[in-house]
């Protein structure tokens, strides 16, 4: 057993204690959910408004990344290890997704066991150094320290940093996490012996202030390849004390999906972009037609086409590159009715050269 | 491939699709819109309208056949007045059909 460590009694009612473990020790008080393959990954993610959605391995790939150098401490147990995670940064994930809570709302992040939960309040969130981790020391995250998907937040006691996450929901009042249910330490916060050790201190900020370090978006121009996918190159730093926060920015590059569908399929396409992240979209009823000049009837072979146009939906979705092959592979899924028909529809891909979002004057990437 | 959006007199209509036709072009996308231009629409006697019915057309053609296209829908759609319409062109990087999975190119 590693030094200093001090087990208290109720160790024994954990179902993981593996204080020799590398680089960290393991605790678990419930047995770990079964393990996923990556492209089995699904993160359930829903706001206040009380619509989830489902955000899949290739879709979080595709988000920026940042290495943090923390420790990890476990306040209870009297240890602490230094690690390098790596990983999405929270906010700018939530801010990609548009997921927020009320301003002096909470957040409560699920493990995939069912048990297993815990909250943090949106200031805490919305710290920088709070992370979706994916990598540990250099190395994707093992299945035993909470892989493929864990939190990460050095400021509060370990058992915050929620393994295996599978669901965030947004809360207007504190949901009140599984260690409190067990009569431990109401908000996780560390004790002065820690925050002195590693300088580590809470977010300051009342409820409602903006985050102490704001984070710039970066939109990756890269494809998006199938999981597992090698990591994508990391282009911003962060320190422990989360500062000289700053990732390049890049220039995003958007595009017009036009595709012109069944109009029968609407709904389902909808349903589909909706599971994909794909929320924002133009869709109007349209009259189409394709080389075959319409519809025309079996039996009148000779009269031509009966029925000049056919009703048609007509979706225009304005999308960063790097989900267009995504949109277009849902897009495809939805509305292939297999049975060797014409008529399925056509999809269009085009550059935007420019977007402003009317309300805030957000340009570009920032707009969609 | 190119995008052409032409917007047109709802009354041309049956010319211009035969024009189209004439040229070997049958698919394409039709929508009602309403739409002004310079004149911010038309004054008759003490009436004037902000915006006029129109007919959008959507097609979508290869490189070759794009001349082509717009000469049909020039054809098809001039009066020789104001408020003949417009013709728009977008180059179009990738297009796919849904029932075959393919990519065109």
């Amino acid at each position: 057993m590693r030094e200093g460590i001090t087990p208290p009694k109720f160790v024994d009612k954990f179902f993981w204690a593996d204080f020799d473990a590398a680089p960290m020790p393991v605790l678990s008080l419930y047995p770990p959910p079964s393990p996923l393959k990556l492209e089995e990954v699904r993160l359930d993610v829903c706001g206040l408004e009380g619509q989830p959605r489902l955000i899949s391995w290739s879709l979080l790939n595709d988000l920026p990344r940042v290495k943090l150098k923390v420790p990890l401490i476990c306040q209870i147990f009297n240890w602490s290890e230094e690690v390098e995670w790596k990983g999405i940064r929270l906010v700018d994930l939530l801010s990609f997704l548009r997921v927020d809570t009320h301003p002096e709302g909470y957040f409560a992040f699920y493990s995939r066991d069912r048990v297993f939960f815990e909250g943090l309040s949106r200031d805490e969130v919305r710290d920088p150094r709070v992370l979706l981790a994916t990598h540990l020391n250099g190395t994707p995250l093992p299945e035993a320290h909470g892989g493929p998907l864990r939190l990460v937040v050095p400021f509060l006691q370990g058992y915050k940093s929620v393994k295996w996450v599978g669901a965030i929901r947004a809360f207007r009042h504190d949901p009140v996490g599984s260690k409190r249910l067990l009569g431990q330490s109401p908000s996780g916060q560390l004790n002065e012996k820690w925050r002195k050790q590693y300088q580590m201190t809470p977010p300051t900020g009342k409820p409602g202030d903006p985050p102490l370090f704001t984070a710039e978006v970066k939109t990756e121009e890269k494809p998006i390849t199938e999981a597992p996918a090698p990591l994508q190159p990391i282009k911003g730093t962060v320190n422990a004390e989360g500062k000289s926060v700053r990732l390049e920015t890049g220039k995003s590059v958007l595009k017009e999906v036009i595709a012109i569908l069944r109009p029968n399929r609407h709904q389902i396409t909808r349903q589909a972009l909706e599971a994909a992240g794909i929320t924002s979209y133009t869709t109007y009823t349209v009259l189409g037609r394709s080389h075959q000049r319409g519809l025309r009837f079996q039996s009148d072979k000779k009269e031509g086409v009966a029925i000049k146009f056919l009703p048609k939906q007509f979706f225009s979705i304005v999308i960063p590159e790097a989900r267009l092959s995504a949109a277009i592979a849902v897009i495809m899924k939805a509305n292939r009715t297999g049975k060797g028909s014409v008529g399925d529809g056509r999809i269009f891909v085009c550059d935007i050269e420019g977007a402003v979002r009317i309300s805030t004057d957000e340009q570009g990437g920032e707009a969609i | 491939m190119k995008m052409i959006r032409a917007i047109i007199r709802t009354e041309q209509e049956g010319k211009v699709l035969a024009h189209l036709e004439a040229s070997g072009l049958y698919a394409m996308t039709k929508i009602p819109v309403l739409g002004r231009g310079q004149q911010r629409g038309i004054q008759v006697g003490r009436v004037s309208y902000g915006t006029l019915s129109k007919l959008m057309i959507i097609l979508f053609v290869e490189e070759e056949d794009y001349e082509k296209a717009v000469e049909a829908i020039e054809a098809g759609a001039e009066t020789d007045h104001p408020g003949d319409g417009k013709i728009f062109v977008q180059e179009v990087s990738e297009a796919y059909n849904i029932r075959t999975g393919m990519k065109l190119e």
